[in-house]
Parts: structure tokens; C-alpha cells; sequence
């Protein structure tokens, strides 16, 4: 809805008075009038009419003849909300632009007025401000710490009344009403004439207005999903990314400490294995290096290989064969460097040196078995030789950041959820 | 604390846990192409199996 509920204008309470029973003026029909001394009006819930009951003699101000309204809340429920206890006196429909919410009067002796509002399956609790000197959020102004950003302006129109109010309220009243907003709060300024009254709305969980007042949970088939409607609903992700920002902060500290005392523990050691010849014969295409020592009973290793390339590929076949079992762990890399120029200029790609990595090798004795092969641009083989070295007991970075990945999806996720609230309710 | 809250702090246990264990059991996850299979020495003059 283009404008969010407003507060209509509050007089001062006033000290409490006892409830008392007066008789429908159109219908005959009782009417509690539970904030005497301070209601002014009173809407018939049997007929709907409106009486005066600010006068000794209750006088019949309209007529309505239609059915009271199926309320959300009935009236004269007592129910909890934030901690004081309040009793439903009022209620109305209002309107604008193409929207329409409902607005029910709270009234308790001793704390005065709030209003629940509902829009949209939504609820809110509001009061009047008094002391409105240091607002001014459309100056962009923070009130209580929030900086209020301004919604729509429009009129709006009451639909119809039920219970007392403590003004005049008819069917058809319009005033001028622009909301500010800063989730959960919401502030309301209403003008009417000359008068101008601020009040501060506070989001409301649902259930907990549904628990307090005994009511059946209201349908919010899209309550999950901002829209205009839910400029007060608080970003449930940011809350949460909130509430686990410490934890995603310890938990990255922790992995990286983690992945460093990895590193020192694993004692890696690299050792120079020797050249490989690219230029070769089927007769010893294939060179056998080694043994190498695998103490750990389980550990990775790394084969590094680099060669003087121009223009040029090399590929790498071969694996790690346990001297003692027999099992075989091969790998398998290439790597090529070409350059040139053209017309935008001098261009590179590739690299002259490579590694690949053996993962889970069990603790043995090992040879490493190479077989290579090359060429050029001519597609003739290099005569160029490949230089070789192994780390034994290596500790790669990819399970660091698989880690740092699993951290950071959550929160990741909850920054999406969060920016695609804001965006849909359009704030 | 609350279940979400609870359920991301077991995610971040589990992926703590992962790194240790995957760093000393020397496991590297898309490891190239690693493969296994049985066969003689390379050295001593014994078969191995080697495929291109």
C-alpha cells in the first residue's frame, strides 16, 4: 500500500473512569463504554451508528444500517501486549490509494491509548508522540537513534468505525498522512487543518498479538516477502547476519590458524628430482626416479616441473609407484607458453612451469615414474629439458578455502535474502 | 542463541573439522587425476603399470 496506517489526533487522558452501559440510541442495542470521561465517540457494534458520548444525554450522531464489522480482534478483548495489559475499546477501517488496513484502539486507565494496526497480515503498536520538538526526520533528522527515510504523502479516508474514540471519528474523515520509515519503527504524521500529530509505530510479531488477545493467526501468505506493506518488518537475514557475524569472524581466524599450523606441522620438504629430456626415443621415453620416503601415514605431495618454453607445450604423464604394495598414483599435467605480436600489440599466454598434485599417498616408499612428451610450432618435439621437483608431505591452500567456503555460505546467503527484502519493499 | 544461530556454528565446527582432518590425512580435493591401481614396482626391474 502506497500509505502505511496512520494515527488519528489524541487528546490528553485523562484519570480513568468506570465502565458503564448506556442503551444504542438507533437500535437500543447495550454499549459498554469502557474509557468514560475520555471517549467522544462511540460506534454501535449491533448497528454501527455513531453517538455523541461526550454529552451527559448519548445522542445519536449517524445512522448506519449496515452489519457490524467481523472484527479482527472483538471488542472489549484484554490482551497483553509488550508486557501491559490493554483493553480493546475501538476499531476502523482506513484507506488510501489502493489499500485499506484496519486500525483497533487499545485503551488501558492508566497508560492512556495505542493503537494496533493491521495491514496485510502485519501488525504494529503505536502511540502518540507529545514531545515533538526533536522531530524532524524530514530533514533527515535521527529520532531514537534511527534515521527515517520518507515514504508516501497521500490522504486518507476513514472506511468505517466500531467502539469508542476519543475524537469526533466519522465515516469519510480524511487528513494528510506521510510515514517515515527505519524497520521496525515507523513514524506517522498526520495533518488535519491546522493540527498535526506524530505517532511512533513499532513492529509486532504476529503471534504475539495473536497469543495476547486469543485470536486466530491472520493470513500472511506473503508476510515473508517485503513489499510496500512491510516497510516496518524488520530485515529478519540482517538480524540474523547480526546475531552470527561474531562467529563467521572466529570461525575465518580460526581456519586460517588452523591451515598455518598445518603448514608448519606437515614439515614439508622439496626435493630437487633432476631434469627431463624432451628430446627422446621410444627406448627411454619413460625415467624413473627415486625411492622417495613417505613417513606420514597418510600425506599429499606435489610434483613441480619447468622448462625453457618458446612457443612451445609440454606434457607430463606419470605417477608415484609404492615400491612395497605395488600401487600406483599418476597424474598427468601439461603447460605451454606462447607469445607474440599482433595488432594491438605484443601478447602472452600460458606459463613455463606447472605442478600437479598426488593426494592421500599412504606412508612407503616410493618411484616416481615420468613420461613426457613436447613440441613446438613445427609440431616437433623440444630439445629442451624439463626441470623436476617433488614436495613430499605437501599442505595445499584448496581445503583453506573450501573451508572459507563453507563458512561464508551462510552468511552469503543471508546478504542476498537481506538486499532482496530491501529491494522489494522499496524503502 | 538460537537455531539458526546454533546450526551455523555446527557448520563452521564441520568446516574447521574438515580442514584439520583433510590436511593431515594430506587429502586435496580435484587433485588432478589421481587413480589408483595394483601393480609392480617400478623399480628392481619389476612390472608397473603405466597408461598414457
Amino acid at each position: 500500500m502506497s500509505v502505511p496506517p496512520p494515527v488519528p489526533p489524541s487528546r490528553p487522558s485523562e484519570p480513568p473512569g468506570r465502565p458503564k452501559m448506556v442503551a444504542c440510541p438507533a437500535c437500543g442495542a447495550s454499549l459498554t463504554l469502557r474509557a468514560l470521561g475520555q471517549s467522544v465517540t462511540a460506534a454501535c457494534p449491533s448497528c454501527g451508528s455513531l453517538i455523541d458520548v461526550a454529552r451527559p444525554d448519548i445522542q445519536l450522531i449517524r445512522q448506519y444500517t449496515e452489519q457490524t464489522r467481523q472484527l479482527r480482534i472483538p471488542l472489549g478483548s484484554r490482551g497483553k501486549v509488550r508486557g501491559q495489559l490493554w483493553q480493546l475499546i475501538g476499531a476502523m477501517q482506513r484507506s488510501a490509494a489502493d489499500a485499506a488496513w484496519e486500525e483497533y484502539l487499545l485503551f488501558n486507565p492508566y497508560l492512556g491509548f495505542r493503537w494496533l494496526v493491521y495491514a496485510d497480515g502485519r501488525w504494529s503498536l503505536g502511540h502518540m508522540l507529545r514531545d515533538t520538538s526533536a522531530l524532524h526526520p524530514e530533514k533527515g533528522q535521527p529520532y531514537l537513534g534511527h534515521l527515517f527515510r520518507q515514504l508516501d504523502s497521500g490522504t486518507v479516508t476513514v472506511g468505517w468505525v466500531v467502539g469508542e474514540f476519543y475524537w469526533r471519528v466519522t465515516t469519510g474523515e480524511q487528513v494528510l498522512a506521510t510515514d517515515f520509515a527505519a524497520p521496525p519503527l515507523m513514524l506517522s504524521r498526520e495533518k488535519s487543518g491546522s493540527e498535526v500529530v506524530w505517532t511512533l509505530l513499532e513492529y509486532l510479531q504476529p503471534q504475539e498479538v495473536e497469543t495476547a488477545f486469543r485470536i486466530a493467526g491472520a493470513e500472511r501468505s506473503n508476510a515473508n516477502i517485503a513489499d510496500s506493506d512491510g516497510v516496518q518488518q524488520p530485515n529478519q537475514a540482517w538480524a540474523t547476519l547480526r546475531q552470527i557475524r561474531r562467529t563467521v569472524f572466529y570461525a575465518l581466524v580460526a581456519a586460517f590458524l588452523l591451515q598455518i599450523i598445518g603448514e608448519i606441522a606437515a614439515r614439508s620438504t622439496t626435493i630437487d628430482v633432476g631434469t627431463y629430456d624432451l628430446q627422446h626415443d621410444s627406448a627411454d621415453e619413460t625415467r624413473i626416479y627415486g625411492p622417495y620416503i613417505l613417513r606420514p601415514s597418510r600425506s599429499a605431495a606435489q610434483l613441480l616441473a619447468t622448462a625453457p618454453l618458446d612457443n612451445a607445450w609440454v606434457q607430463l604423464q606419470g605417477s608415484l609407484e609404492n615400491t612395497t604394495t605395488g600401487q600406483s598414483y599418476r597424474f598427468d599435467g601439461s603447460f605451454q607458453y606462447y607469445h607474440g605480436v599482433d595488432s594491438d600489440g605484443s601478447w602472452h599466454e600460458g606459463a613455463s612451469s606447472s605442478s600437479v598434485y598426488l593426494s592421500g599417498l599412504p606412508a612407503g616408499t616410493y618411484d616416481l615414474v615420468v613420461d613426457g612428451i613436447s613440441g613446438d610450432q613445427n609440431g616437433q618435439p623440444l630439445s629442451s629439458q624439463v626441470a623436476l621437483k617433488l614436495q613430499l608431505n605437501a599442505v595445499c591452500w584448496r581445503n583453506f578455502w573450501l573451508s572459507v567456503a563453507l563458512i561464508l555460505a551462510y552468511p552469503v546467503y543471508l546478504i542476498y535474502q537481506g538486499v532482496r527484502f530491501e529491494r522489494e519493499r522499496r524503502l | 542463541m538460537n537455531f539458526r544461530s546454533t546450526g551455523y556454528l555446527a557448520v563452521c565446527a564441520l568446516a574447521l573439522i574438515y580442514l584439520v582432518t583433510s590436511n593431515a590425512r594430506g587429502y586435496i580435493p580435484f587433485a588432478g587425476s589421481t587413480t589408483r591401481s595394483s601393480g609392480g614396482s617400478a623399480s628392481g626391474g619389476r612390472v608397473f603399470i603405466f597408461h598414457k
